[in-house]
């Protein structure tokens, strides 16, 4: 099962994230797409909202880049606890064990198909949500993005 | 291949009546190194553009105003003509280039005993195709050549491999692969030539042809750009010097830029630090934390992972008695693994306590949130710089009157054209398949899908799919060896380099990292205008050293803004690695270089200087007039 990214976001993200392939002197100092992919799934689970919409999307990786790798054990669990919350599962009841079970695994990436697929759908979301608000137009530098990121945690939260 | 230069001579060139600088002995063997010092106005700069421009067949394209540029200053003739003498192996040839100043036509020629001129520029076979303006300014060589190395707009560095390793015959290799598939369906669809076959094979073709003038195009785009670029840093020397006139708003400009690059600096190490923190989710936001940190004491509380794992239920289910003693039997045993079932295998017990010990330790702070509103603060201070500079820029361009605003113009619409370039490139050099803009019009990678489908398809109706499965095979090969060939290639290049960069910069650590596409320095973003140079030769001598081409090195300005102690070294790589060398130099340049070389005895020495009675140009043979004029005239250069 592979991360999965908006087919759209390579070409609304361009300026600011490396392009497969690309070795440009310039590129030195942009994003690595999982970047991008990642920013925009806390915007979705930190939202609490999901877009199931598969046919939008396209194969990132099948594994964490190694700058990640650090961090799954913390991404799955933020995974669980924020689908404990969109699911209205009470985390103290044995329902927990339950969705632990259907999203996690002992894969590389620490999640079951369905971990990684309901990743991809809070990326989907966060991406939708990112470019509905606050970015307006393609983000032109890094730091752009980080504000806008920045500022679409804290909307996003406050409505969830 | 070895090419030699045996002479040039001018006729009728600004200053030159006739003139000719011979690079051989009286025994026609070639000199080694050529030093020409030409005074001012005799026409350096003017021989490095004829010579680029009739090797490289630019000149064919010459406008009337260019050519009339080359025009006699002391005399009324019409026409002139530049040519140059050269040996490929054992065979002479010489070029001419004929220019009539009166209709501003030139004409490039072939002479190559026993023939007589014939029109073009005829090179070898073995060499055709390769003299392209890139390719030619690394053997007729300045100081521009040097910075462009390292430009990421550039790949000349992975071209110049190409060519001189002759890579490009594997390309053939390709294409004969090409054509004898093509001959094979060609043949086959004979027996039953059918209409959709012969339709298959036009769109086959028409496909190709888009895919040729594609590939033209990103050529024509990338010598374009390079154009443009080098037009837009001479523009911004001239504005720079122009600024230098005015003290107070120049000094104010070169400190804005200044704190410009500080503050840049301090975005990327902001952002770094961010995209770091941000690893953690929990540092986000309170509420993402306390999810995460509930998650964790659910789990404590539930006792999750339990502590007896279902293999141990599996296990005992097989087991003939219990652990208590009593029997089991097939009911129990059912039982037994239908309630294993709640309880996790021991691999996933693993990933949950993973999962419980890394959320334990979250907690939140405001250490996040303090980098975003710096990086807010750093944002805003560029803003403030942007608007500072701006207002200099127009201070500077009012002060330097219609000089600096046209010259501030012609660099924002150079930079407009090199970013419309740009993308037109990118835009045919892209291989994102989601780009719904992208079509095999106008973009070479869908290009080459239809034209393979399409290959595809004829192999179906000429049942030549054996065929086509062998041409795909050696098409693998040989893509392979070219990657294998230039991974290992480049590696030895860069090491090459960096041992002969080490014996010239001695004063600071400067090592190549990698070459794709363009040269990359080791934790450097460039270098100075000496260290520049310095890598430049010790690139271009290694690639030269061990290459199945030889060429001459044809250089204007050798040594440019290089120290003394980089001179020396230098002095001492070239002959190591170039069979020739005709070095144009200034007097400035002599001491610690040209001079190194005196006591060479493969070495010649020419002095171009204007007759103070007519100022017709006449050239001075030796040694002794060289070094005596350089020691009189040293600083007289622009």
């Amino acid at each position: 099962m592979h991360f999965k990214i908006a087919k759209s976001a390579q070409s609304y993200f361009n300026s600011i994230m490396n392009l497969e392939g690309s070795h440009a002197a310039e590129d030195k100092n942009k994003f690595i797409q999982f970047d991008v992919y990642y920013c925009c799934a806390l915007i979705g689970m930190a939202a609490g909202q999901i877009d199931e919409e598969t046919a939008e999307l396209r194969d990132l990786v099948d594994k964490y880049p190694v700058q990640y790798r650090d961090c799954k054990a913390q991404i799955a669990g933020l995974l669980v606890a924020s689908e404990a919350k969109r699911l209205g599962i009470d985390t103290q009841s044995p329902k927990l064990e339950r969705i632990m079970l259907q999203y996690l695994s002992n894969s590389d990436t620490l999640l079951s198909e369905d971990g990684i697929k309901t990743l991809n759908a809070y990326a989907l979301k966060g991406y939708r949500l990112i470019t509905d608000y606050p970015l307006f137009d393609k983000p032109t530098s890094r730091e752009e993005f980080l504000d806008a990121f920045n500022a679409a945690i804290q909307y996003y939260e406050k409505k969830d | 291949m070895k090419m030699t230069i045996l002479g040039i001579e001018y006729k009728n060139i600004r200053k030159i009546t006739t003139l000719k600088l011979p690079f051989t002995k009286s025994d026609g063997t070639v000199i080694s190194h050529s030093f020409v010092m030409m005074a001012n106005g005799t026409g350096k700069t003017t021989t490095m553009d004829l010579i680029k421009g009739l090797f490289d067949g630019t000149a064919a394209g010459w406008t009337a105003s260019k050519v009339r540029s080359f025009a006699p200053t002391l005399t009324e003739a019409d026409t002139g003509e530049f040519s140059i003498a050269v040996k490929f192996d054992d065979r002479q040839y010489k070029y001419f280039l004929s220019m009539n100043y009166k209709d501003g036509t030139v004409q490039v020629e072939t002479s190559a005993p026993p023939k007589g001129r014939e029109a073009g520029l005829r090179l070898p076979e073995s060499i055709r195709g390769i003299f392209t303006p890139e390719f030619v300014r690394r053997f007729v060589f300045d100081g521009e050549q040097a910075a462009k190395s390292m430009d990421s707009s550039s790949n000349e560095a992975d071209e110049t491999i190409r060519y001189l390793y002759r890579l490009d015959e594997l390309d053939e290799i390709l294409a004969a692969n090409q054509r004898i598939l093509a001959e094979i369906q060609n043949a086959e669809g004979k027996r039953g030539t059918s209409s959709s076959l012969s339709n298959l094979r036009t769109r086959q073709s028409d496909i190709d042809a888009i895919r040729t003038k594609l590939r033209g195009r990103c050529e024509s785009l990338r010598q374009e750009i390079a154009e443009l670029e080098a037009e837009k840093a001479k523009k911004e020397e001239q504005r720079q010097e122009l600024d230098k006139s005015y003290e107070k708003l120049n000094q104010e400009k070169n400190d804005i830029l200044k704190e410009q690059q500080k503050n840049r600096g301090e975005v990327d190490v902001k952002i770094t630090s961010i995209l770091g923190m941000i690893k953690s989710p929990y540092l986000l936001s309170e509420s993402l934390c306390t999810r995460m940190f509930e998650l964790g004491n659910s789990m404590r509380k539930l006792q999750l992972p339990k502590t007896i794992a279902k293999d141990f239920f599996t296990e005992l289910a097989s087991e003939g008695c219990c652990i208590c003693g009593r029997c089991i039997g097939e009911q129990e045993r059912t039982a037994i693994l239908t309630r294993a079932e709640q309880y996790l295998g021991s691999d996933q017990q693993s990933v949950l306590n993973t999962i419980k010990s890394s959320l334990k330790d979250s907690v939140y702070d405001e250490r996040l949130k303090k980098e975003f509103e710096e990086l807010e603060e750093l944002r805003d201070q560029a803003n403030r710089l942007d608007a500072r500079f701006k207002t200099n820029e127009e201070k500077l361009i009012q002060a330097g009157g219609e000089r600096a605003r046209e010259l501030q113009e012609r660099s924002e619409e150079l930079m407009e054209l090199i970013g419309k370039a740009r993308n037109e490139l990118e835009r045919i050099e892209s291989k994102d398949e989601n780009d719904e803009s992208l079509t095999e019009e106008n973009n070479l990678y869908k290009a080459d899908q239809k034209f393979r489908y399409y290959e595809q398809e004829i192999a179906k109706a000429t049942r030549t799919n054996t065929a086509l499965r062998k041409k795909e095979l050696v098409e693998f090969l040989v893509n392979e060896i070219k990657r294998q060939v230039t991974t290992a290639l480049k590696q030895e290049i860069i090491r090459k380099t960096n041992e002969k960069l080490r014996r010239v910069i001695v004063d600071d650590y400067v090592e190549i990292e990698s070459i794709d596409r363009y040269i990359k320095l080791k934790g450097r973003d460039g270098a100075s205008e000496g260290q520049t140079l310095s890598i430049a030769y010790c690139f271009l001598g290694t690639l030269f050293e061990d290459s199945e081409l030889e060429f001459p090195f044809v250089i204007d300005s050798p040594t440019g803004k290089m120290d003394f102690e980089k001179r020396q070294a230098v002095a001492d790589v070239i002959p190591l690695v170039f069979n020739q060398m005709i070095a144009f130099v200034q007097s400035a340049e002599v001491e610690r270089f040209a001079d190194r070389f005196y006591k060479n005895s493969d070495s010649q020495y020419l002095t171009v200087v204007a007759s103070p009675q007519d100022q017709s140009v006449v050239v001075h043979e030796g040694i002794e007039f060289f070094d005596s004029y350089q020691r009189e005239h040293k600083g007289d250069e622009k």
